[in-house]
């Protein structure tokens, strides 16, 4: 069935290399050249390790617009990943794919005046509102309504075609067992469905929405391998505040619930939660501020279960622990120093430094950090990140970050560095 | 809040051309004529195009901008094929404006000059908004436009 599928789709992308050409009013294509050098130290390595990723991209887009604005885009990028690293002295790492084929069609006025419909359809990112369930890419379907007064986003997707090496679903045992295993060519499969429904500008200029995630395992419960099903159902919160110019905050909720059908145990229902919100100020006029406060709690280890996302967002730079029975007050601020100088390149500098604090809920055992019993404080991190962006086709940036472990939690107390060094380049 | 600035990039640029005519150069008086036969173009026309980035440019000189004109001109022939009749792409539009003015320049700009990479400097810079395809026709109104984005690049507004 699978290989089935990968020949449709390899036939489909033939098809469109061949018939695109003829109806499409507008040809772009381009490529990137990306290199990232990371340095880490921290209690998973001896001593301080290198790890070079380099990835090269090509990427073209087809555009047609017909009669009462109509548009139809098909965007296609395929990449090359090279990785090596020096924890194990494994061999590099060596990845071919394609990273996007996506066909995205508009229909303006399609129900009315105010209305436009929307439809995207191929391999492209997925994501929920709050970005801390899934933000992952699929092969699927959005379709969005868009009305004056509400808008609806109903998407499903599957995730089994996606390399295993570039999946980041790893929700059970099994999928994390699988992650390494150069026998597998694709990575887990999922089932997703997402609804979504947008209520913009309901109040003043305030945002709510309401959405759902539905997540099912494909795997077979009645072989020796784990399997997760889960539904997720949220409300966010989102718009500035008004007497504050500039001031914007976001608040969300999730309630998580689910089936985990361990390999060779009882089968168990899990309930579990994530909530969090922020506050952000930007001013143009302070040489572009922004500064944030950012708060996430995900439930583990308390009265609810432990929470797990479908894949897992990054929770820091040097410590990037799972999204699981974790509270992460953050702390943000940053600016284009140079943004009034006549030389583009210094105006185009940006820094940022952030703080982070992570704490958990329990002072048992606890999967999640690693860590034996102790403390609910686990450490702070604190990162600087330098951007320069001097031309369209050029990108540099330089991120550090230091993580103070507590002493009470890790059995070695000394900090956690990761340097990132990256290079960007576009034609 | 979009639109009024929209409004004031070309109030902007006809208070260039009127600062134009008060000065004794070849360029027309009839010059808000010309602006508004231009605005009606569904497709920017080279001549059209030329117009406006010489005026511009003689007007910028004037201030005591670094504008040389005639070799801009010079540079612009060598690379677009100079039918001042035929309908202009946004790329060709771009790569005028970025050899009339002092606009941003990538890497690839300076290696390869053409169309194609001046649509990408214009459009990183804001100077080109919405969709950006080099090869695709732009109206009178999308002309005037970006080349106010433009003079407000120049003089730091943007």
């Amino acid at each position: 069935m699978r290989h089935l599928t990968v020949k449709l789709l390899a036939l489909a992308g033939c098809l469109f290399i061949t018939v695109a050409p003829a109806w499409a009013q507008q040809f772009d294509w381009g490529g990137t050249l990306d290199s990232a050098t990371n340095l880490r130290a921290d209690p998973d390595r001896d001593e301080a390790e290198f790890e070079q990723g380099l990835r090269s991209a090509l990427w073209a887009e087809l555009f047609a617009e017909f009669r009462e604005e109509r548009r139809l885009r098909i965007t296609g990028e395929g990449s090359y990943r090279f990785t090596y690293d020096q924890q194990g002295n494994t061999d590099p790492e060596h990845v071919l794919n394609l990273d996007m084929l996506r066909l995205r069609s508009r229909f303006p006025l399609l129900f009315g005046p105010g209305t436009a419909f929307e439809l995207t359809a191929g391999r492209f990112g997925f994501a929920d509102p709050t970005g801390y369930i899934w933000n992952h890419p699929g092969d699927g379907l959005q379709v969005d309504l868009r009305f004056l007064r509400w808008r609806l986003r109903l998407a499903g997707a599957y995730t089994g075609l996606l390399l295993n090496s570039v999946s980041d679903i790893r929700m059970t045992d099994t999928d994390i067992l699988e992650e390494d295993d150069t026998d597998e060519t694709f990575g887990p499969r999922r089932a997703i469905a997402s609804a979504q429904l947008e209520f913009p500008e309901l109040i003043g200029r305030q945002t709510a929405s309401l959405f759902s995630v539905l997540q099912f395992d494909l795997r077979d419960a009645a072989t020796d391998e784990s399997t997760l099903n889960t539904q997720y159902f949220g409300a966010n919160a989102e718009g500035p505040i008004e007497p504050v110019r500039g001031l914007y905050y976001n608040l969300f909720g999730v309630l998580g619930v689910g089936t985990l059908d361990p390999a060779g145990a009882d089968e168990a229902d899990i309930t579990s939660g994530v909530y969090g919100g922020a506050l952000r100020l930007f001013r143009r006029e302070w040489r572009y501020s922004r500064i944030a406060a950012e708060w996430v709690h995900a439930s583990g280890g308390d009265a609810l279960d432990v929470f797990v996302p479908i894949n897992a967002p990054a929770t820091g730079f040097a410590f990037s622990p799972p999204l699981q029975d974790l509270m992460r007050p953050s702390l943000s601020y940053s600016l284009r120093p140079f943004a009034d100088s006549p030389d583009a390149v210094a105006a185009s500098f940006r820094s940022q430094l952030a703080a982070r604090g992570y704490f958990r809920s329990t002072t048992e055992e606890d999967a999640a950090f690693d860590a034996q019993n102790g403390a609910r404080y686990a450490g702070a991190e604190t990162e600087l990140e330098l951007v320069l962006r001097p031309t369209a086709d050029l990108g540099l940036a330089f991120t550090n970050a230091v993580f103070f472990p507590n002493d009470d939690l890790f059995d070695d107390g000394d900090p956690w560095y990761r340097g990132r060094f990256e290079l960007s380049v576009a034609f | 809040m979009v639109e009024a600035k929209r409004r004031r990039h070309i109030v902007r640029f006809m208070l260039v051309l009127a600062g134009l005519a008060m000065v004794p150069t070849a360029v027309p008086a009839q010059s808000s004529e010309f602006l508004d036969r231009i605005l009606a173009e569904d497709e920017l026309r080279l001549g059209s195009a030329l117009y406006l980035a010489i005026t511009a440019g003689y007007a910028l000189q004037d201030q005591g901008y670094d504008v040389d004109v005639v070799t801009s001109l010079r540079r612009v022939q060598q690379r677009v094929d100079l039918d001042s009749e035929a309908p202009l792409t946004l790329g060709q539009y771009a790569f005028i404006l970025q050899e009339f003015f002092d606009l941003p320049l990538g890497i690839l700009s300076r290696v390869i000059p053409g169309p194609r990479y001046a649509t990408r400097d214009l459009a990183h810079a804001d100077i080109i908004r919405g969709r950006a395809y080099p090869s695709m026709p732009l109206s009178g109104r999308r002309g005037l436009r970006i080349i106010g984005r433009a003079l407000a690049y120049m003089e730091g507004d943007l």
